[in-house]
């Protein structure tokens, strides 16, 4: 299990996270959703290590996080940051065989090869294999990077569950890549008992794809559970701040869309509050 | 789901690139090999290349010979072969400092002169040049010959730590801000380095000025003995960087989390190039270009891989110094042009050739 204790991280004397306890379990598919500024990016990089929380603790497998050295912790957990700018013209498999770099001496051997093409494989992007990185499409860019840390937790090291925290993995992606990309994290999450956190945006892909869900405001957790019992509309309305309904499909699941039945329009009130007036986001359904 | 199966079918792809990786290495070798037995041979007196060989193996022991006239032995041991070795250790020293700080600034046009290492180091070097009788004359006693490579040591420290602190934020250094930065330090140690000009007698300032326009004719035995271990120790310690600095492409953070620890990676790479850079300087003055154009070349040939790029970058540094250097001292001969000159002439069109391909990057 991956866990943070009441968690709390200040930035000069600012409160970025207040009091957060999180549990990611092995096989599941955690989404942390919440606006812009309510502390998901600082709870990842709590969970990583990156930054050490001022009260609370994080442990990893029953151990404390800063009781790890570098390589024992990239050994069991892969991060996806948003962005990856490259500083020089790497071809797409080596970018996913770096994912082995915990694994391997500094000659990848055979296997490392293998994972490495493999992972490229399931993210579709095998004919990529010899392209220069810079010369990819963005969306081309975001599934090579997650070859890379798929291929990092490729296999679980020992016996002990490995974990991916995936920062808005599906940012720039089409339609199509993003629920691809969610499907293979979940399934890894299911099949190979992985951990799999995923900061999102889309409420209806975190409804299809998370397990369990934890919703975040103003640097805390607002209320964490499974996907069903806290992607409740009233719940979302109040926590992001905008009326947000659920839309009954008619096939046993329900969308999520933005505004009050009837109208179909936003304006901005005085105040600056985004005051909605009906559906803008039409949303996929559940099938 | 099959797919997640790690079975591949077919031929290992991605390989069109090894055979060219297992090529560059040993091509490199052997040619620095016979570049340097033609720099030996080559030159107002003229060795044959057998006599040079068997001269050679000869000293080695490994031949017998008696035919050895005493003014071949001269030439070769006491004039060719440590400007021919120097040489080689200048360029491989400036060739593998320039891939292990592009890689560390994350950034295709950091080189140790562009970014004030190098006129750091010289900044240094110069004082002990002018001031070390006077001021400094207790510590050159004690430190003897390792006074000049100490000095310069600390000088490119200063300069590649400061321009590193200016320039890098979050792990990212902006091309415009690392080269502003370097210009800079440059134009303090130019000043600094004026200034000893200024207070230099006769002998001292020629010393200063063929430093400045640099040669690899200097050094003898005795301070090749200085140099060689420590160009040979920190380029062998910057090739065990390939890996990490790989791993740095992606970012600090990134390269973090596949467990690099890039405070100490940082940390090694500026020690180890200041020193390399240093220990070179002190003695062959301000050679310019060589740390950026060779790792550039071999990247054009087979990628960008560190583990081929710092070993080819410092062969390569090795074959461009021998050749510049044989051929700065032939074009003119009896006299001979200052090899700091030749390298920026061939590499001052190469770096605008550079800025040219990166102007896409820059929008323009």
């Amino acid at each position: 299990m991956l866990t943070a204790e009441s968690v709390t991280v200040k930035v000069a004397s600012r409160a970025l996270l207040q009091d957060v306890s999180l549990a990611v379990h092995p096989g599941e598919l955690l989404a942390i959703l919440g606006e812009n500024g309510a502390g998901k990016s600082t709870l990842l990089k709590t969970l990583t290590g990156d930054l050490q929380p001022s009260a609370g603790t994080v442990t990893m497998n029953g151990r404390r996080l800063q009781d790890w050295t570098a390589t024992q912790r990239a050994r069991a957990r892969a991060v996806l940051a948003q962005e990856t700018h490259l500083a020089f013209a790497f071809d797409a498999l080596q970018i996913a065989l770096l994912g082995r770099y915990p694994h391997c001496d500094s000659t990848p051997a055979k296997r490392d090869v293998e994972i490495a093409l493999a992972a490229l494989a399931l993210v579709g992007c095998a004919h990529l294999q010899s392209q220069s990185y810079p010369t990819l499409s963005g969306g081309e860019r975001a599934r090579v990077q997650l070859a890379r840390v798929l291929a990092q937790v490729w296999e679980n090291a020992g016996d002990k569950p490995s974990y991916l925290l995936l920062d808005e993995p599906v940012a720039s992606l089409d339609l199509a890549h993003r629920e691809s990309v969610l499907g293979i994290a979940r399934d890894l999450a299911h099949e190979r008992g992985l951990g799999v956190v995923a900061i999102l945006h889309d409420l209806n892909l975190a409804a299809v794809y998370a397990d369990r869900v934890a919703l975040m405001k103003d640097g805390r957790l607002r209320s964490t559970g499974r996907t069903d019992d806290v992607l409740r509309a009233d719940v979302l309305s109040d926590c992001f701040g905008i009326p947000i309904r659920s839309i009954d499909t008619g096939a046993g699941g329900c969308v999520f869309a933005v505004g009050s039945a009837g109208r179909g329009r936003v304006h901005y009130t005085e105040a600056g509050r985004i005051d909605a007036r009906g559906p803008i986001t039409t949303a996929r359904s559940d099938s | 789901m099959s797919a997640l199966n790690p079975s591949v079918n077919g031929a290992l792809p991605g390989l069109h690139r090894i055979p060219v990786g297992r090529l560059l290495l040993p091509t490199l070798a052997i040619a620095l090999l016979a570049c340097a037995l033609f720099a030996l041979c080559t030159g107002a007196y003229s060795l044959g290349a057998k006599q040079v060989v068997v001269l050679l193996l000869a000293k080695l022991g490994l031949v017998q010979t008696d035919a050895v006239s005493m003014q071949d032995n001269a030439v070769l041991f006491s004039l060719r072969l440590p400007r021919v070795v120097f040489g080689i250790l200048v360029g491989a020293g400036l060739g593998a400092c320039g891939a292990a700080l592009q890689g560390l600034f994350r950034n295709p046009l950091a080189d140790p002169t562009l970014i004030g290492v190098m006129s750091g180091a010289g900044l240094a070097a110069a004082t002990v040049i002018v001031l070390g009788a006077v001021w400094i004359h207790g510590l050159s006693r004690i430190l003897g010959p390792f006074t000049l490579p100490l000095a310069a040591f600390l000088g490119g420290l200063a300069a590649t730590t400061l321009v590193y602190r200016v320039a890098t934020s979050e792990g990212r250094s902006p091309v415009a801000l690392m080269l502003l930065a370097g210009i800079a330090v440059n134009a303090i140690a130019e000043a600094g380095i004026g200034l000893f000009t200024y207070l230099a007698d006769d002998q001292q300032l020629r010393n200063l000025s063929a430093w400045r326009l640099g040669s690899v004719a200097g050094p003898g035995w005795r301070e090749l003995s200085v140099v060689a271990p420590v160009v040979v120790l920190s380029v062998a310690a910057l090739m065990r960087m390939a890996k990490p600095l790989n791993a740095l492409v992606l970012g600090e953070a990134p390269a973090g989390h596949l467990g690099v620890d890039v405070q100490s990676l940082k940390r090694r790479v500026i020690v180890l190039t200041a020193l390399c850079t240093g220990a070179v300087t002190a003695y062959c003055g301000m050679i310019f270009f060589v740390g950026l154009m060779a790792p550039h070349m071999v990247r054009l040939v087979c990628g960008s891989d560190n583990r081929l790029v710092l070993p080819g970058g410092a062969l390569l540094g090795a074959l461009l110094i021998v050749v510049a250097d044989t051929v700065a001292r032939t074009l003119v001969a009896p006299a001979e042009l200052p090899i700091g000159v030749l390298t920026a002439l061939l590499g001052a069109p190469f770096f605008i050739a550079l800025l040219l391909r990166n102007r896409r990057e820059w929008g323009m």
